[in-house]
């Protein structure tokens, strides 16, 4: 649980954006450079060094004093960036940055050796979604930004369970749903217009999923591709301000200042009024109409409510058996073929049940091996007699499970 | 000066396909047992099963290992505990791991070996460190760290690395990838991909007025290429990387046998003569369904010559027919998967590593009918001189 005041985090890569958030309200800004920012949709690829960040953050600190700074460092770093990140490091402790958010939680070990008065906030943005996990990661890093699948009664079972932890969630923005190293878009890039430039976005459409715009955006360091909708939590503002978070992110990157500064601008405005009176409160139409009106995607909740992945949990298997075998071949009127999967004894009664679940019990079945040896009043083991043979009966068919004939108590 | 030897790491969907792995070469399996792993529709392993595997290979001086590297749920978490308890008395040679939370949960309660898995994308030296610490001995490491790459992390950290050397990959980074979760409602990272990245797409211009499609680009715009790396075994051997692992618990019998006594072979040449006969391995991997192939990240970064855009269907050169179920006194009985006729030229996989061809002119039920023809989901007996054993696999070039 929190007892700083709650941060309203966005993004920002210019001049511009920095002036534009803190005048709409934002009071942390995750600020990036694409040579070492994964998603920042600016092109600092070609600019040497780190200087932008001094700028940014005197013109920040100018505008408002009060307002904290990070710096987004959340490529998946290959051998290669860590120069780039020492780099980085330097540049930070002039530009008096002292917080990087980081995806790959090896980075706590970089800064570690390189750079520990950097306080390090990991956003894995998949995975990391069990208390266990967090709880390791607590003692790294000095905050978390929790997933987009955890549903908020996890996200209340996390915070109360590692309490003095910093925690944030994006409540607003485009779903990052895949990170790939992968260039997809060179081959039809030619096709496309700007297609000199590092960045290049297009949306695309899956034949599978008609109707559904999905954006992909490709850099220098990925290709991107985000979900159809945006995630939007402005109609949970009581649950939001219920968990009590650290931080709440609103995310623009990729669409114009007026969709950042109006969240912005929205977010802080229901925060307040919620805060101020909670019995009276409600999202007005002005509130979601104004949000309609910078948006380009649908506005949903994603998993925030419920995890519809929990629902798809796999079949439990079927224990109310012992199963020992499974038949490979039948022939009518002679015989069944089974493959052994565990060890039985002859005299315990079998039975077989088929795929559509019928059960057969198998009378007197005069066990063979697969070369004709009676098995009789013996322990048939997997490794020793991995094929049985028994008469064929009505009912058998390839596929059946073979099982002790018993009730398991 | 002899050559350090990696391990062959081999999957197996089921006992059956872990005993076919062994027997053509593998130094240890990867298998899932019936709780969290990645691969929900592969057969898995029950406990009894997964007795039996580590027992056969205890006897055979291999291992197994068992994956639990789904990203884990709070309530995962609260199955995956008693299973725990169970793989402890079964003791399997290690786990293999992609959430912090698992590992740190099997590290309290086992004594497992620890590896973190590909899943946990780990692309460099500092990753690797930080799950050392957290209780890891081996790192399998991202599809796109390159040998180069493996090479500099081994000189500067006391860790076992472990790399894909064969098999479908994710376009992702694998683990960084939700597709799934948010069109099928499946989760790609606890076994429900529904490999939305092998999709057909229409691409459109982002500011195309009204979306339309009219115009839109159509390809296999994510659909990666399969990994192919015996090309790169002098590297890879080389590098000291302490394994190399194929990919597929949901592959073929026939695919298991394939790759593993290719790669068998290819690394068995070089750390003998320092060669490799690069060119019959490729054509031999060829053979067996495939998406086309690339070296996936282990050169370079992948390009976008690793993307098979203009996909139509998998390539192959041969079929699976059947496997070898028993052999005694030159009579085989075979389990058939792919209908035969009495008379088709086919090959066999030996564990030998060779291929023979095989015509079977007379063929008969296990009751010792003659058959004209094998038939799908049926054993058959057959004699023959060739040296056959249990867990060799047929196969039947297909005419071009």
């Amino acid at each position: 649980m929190t007892s700083s005041p709650l941060q309203f985090i966005t993004f920002a890569s210019t001049e511009a954006q920095v002036k534009s958030a803190l005048h709409a309200g934002a009071t942390h800004l995750i600020l990036e450079d694409s040579k070492l920012s994964l998603r920042s949709f600016n092109d600092d690829f070609s600019t040497p060094g780190f200087d932008k960040l001094i700028h940014l953050a005197t013109v920040a600190k100018t505008s408002n004093p009060q307002c904290s700074l990070s710096f987004n460092l959340d490529i998946m770093p290959h051998a290669i960036h860590f120069p780039l990140i020492h780099q980085l490091a330097d540049t930070l402790t002039a530009a008096k940055i002292s917080i990087v958010r980081v995806q790959d939680p090896g980075l706590a070990e970089w800064f570690r050796e390189n750079a520990p008065h950097i306080s390090l906030i990991l956003n894995t943005e998949t995975g990391n979604q069990n208390t266990e996990g967090i709880a390791y990661y607590s003692t790294l890093f000095k905050g978390q930004v929790l997933v987009n699948d955890i549903p908020k009664a996890d996200i209340n079972r996390i915070i109360s369970q590692i309490p003095s932890h910093h925690f944030e969630i994006q409540v607003q923005g485009p779903i990052l749903i895949q990170n790939s190293p992968r260039p997809f878009l060179n081959k039809i890039k030619p096709q496309l217009p700007h297609s000199q430039s590092p960045i290049t976005i297009v949306r695309s459409q899956a034949h599978e999923y008609p109707g559904r715009f999905f954006t992909f955006y490709q850099n220098p360091h990925a290709h991107l591709m985000y979900s159809y909708f945006d995630k939007s939590l402005l109609r949970s503002i009581p649950d939001l301000v219920d968990l009590n978070l650290s931080g709440w992110i609103i995310d623009g990157r990729g669409y114009n200042d007026a969709y950042t500064t109006t969240c912005l601008t929205l977010y802080r405005s229901l925060y307040h009024r919620y805060s101020q009176n909670p019995e009276t409160y409600q999202v007005n139409t002005e509130d979601s109409d104004a949000l309609d009106k910078v948006a380009t995607l649908p506005q949903k909740p994603g998993f925030f409510k419920i995890n519809q992945t929990d629902q798809d949990r796999p079949k439990k298997s079927d224990h109310s058996h012992i199963e020992i075998g499974v038949i490979i071949d039948a022939i009518k009127g002679e015989w069944v073929c089974a493959e052994v999967k565990k060890s039985f004894h002859t005299s315990t009664p079998l039975k077989m049940i088929t795929p559509e679940g019928k059960h057969v019990p198998i009378a007197h079945p005069e066990l063979v091996s697969i070369w004709d040896i009676p098995l009789i009043d013996t322990l048939i083991t997997p490794s020793e007699t991995p094929l049985i043979k028994f008469k064929w009966q009505k009912g058998c068919q390839i596929k059946s499970r073979l099982v002790l004939d018993t009730e398991i108590i | 000066m002899s050559i350090f030897k990696p391990e062959l790491l081999a999957p197996a969907g089921n006992i059956e396909k872990l005993k076919i792995a062994f027997h053509h070469g593998a130094d240890a399996c990867y298998v899932g047992g019936t709780v969290f792993g990645l691969r929900k529709f592969a057969d898995n392993f029950s406990d009894d099963q997964l007795t039996q595997a580590v027992d056969y290979a205890n006897t055979l001086g291999k291992k197994v290992y068992v994956v639990l590297n789904g990203y884990a749920h709070n309530t995962d978490l609260d199955d995956l505990a008693p299973h725990l308890e169970t793989l402890q008395k079964i003791q399997p040679h290690g786990f293999i791991i992609s959430d912090m939370g698992v590992m740190q949960l099997a590290k309290k309660m086992t004594s497992i070996d620890l590896h973190t898995s590909t899943q946990a994308s780990v692309t460099n030296l500092y990753g690797c460190k930080l799950w050392k610490n957290a209780g890891a001995k081996r790192v399998i490491l991202a599809r796109e760290v390159s040998i180069d790459d493996c090479k500099a992390i081994k000189e500067h950290l006391d860790i076992e690395l472990e790399v894909f050397v064969h098999g479908a990959m994710c376009a992702s980074y694998s683990g960084k990838c939700v597709i799934s979760n948010y069109t099928a409602g499946r989760d790609s990272n606890r076994g429900g991909c529904v490999q939305s990245c092998r999709h057909t797409y229409d691409i459109i211009p982002k500011d195309t007025p009204n979306l339309s499609v009219e115009n839109a680009i159509n390809s296999h715009i994510m659909n990666a290429k399969d990994l192919m790396a015996v090309s790169l075994i002098p590297q890879l051997v080389d590098s000291g990387i302490n394994s190399l692992k194929i990919e597929g618990r949901m592959k073929s019998n026939l695919y298991v046998a394939n790759a593993v006594s290719v790669y068998r072979a290819a690394i068995d040449e070089y750390c003998d003569t320092k060669s490799t006969a690069v060119t019959t391995y490729e054509s031999e991997l060829k053979k067996v369904s495939n998406r086309e192939f690339s070296t996936g990240g282990l050169a370079h970064m992948p390009t976008d010559e690793s993307i098979n855009y203009d996909y139509k269907d998998y390539s192959k050169g041969v079929d699976l027919i059947g496997t070898i179920k028993a052999v005694k006194d030159h009579i085989c009985i075979a389990q058939i998967k792919v209908p035969f006729a009495a008379g088709d030229l086919l090959e066999l996989v030996s564990q030998s590593g060779n291929r023979h061809p095989l015509i079977l002119n007379d063929i008969q039920t296990i009751s010792g009918a003659p058959l004209t023809a094998a038939r799908q989901d049926t054993l058959i007996q057959f004699k023959t001189d060739i040296p056959i054993l249990p867990f060799d696999v047929i196969r039947k070039p297909i005419a071009s």
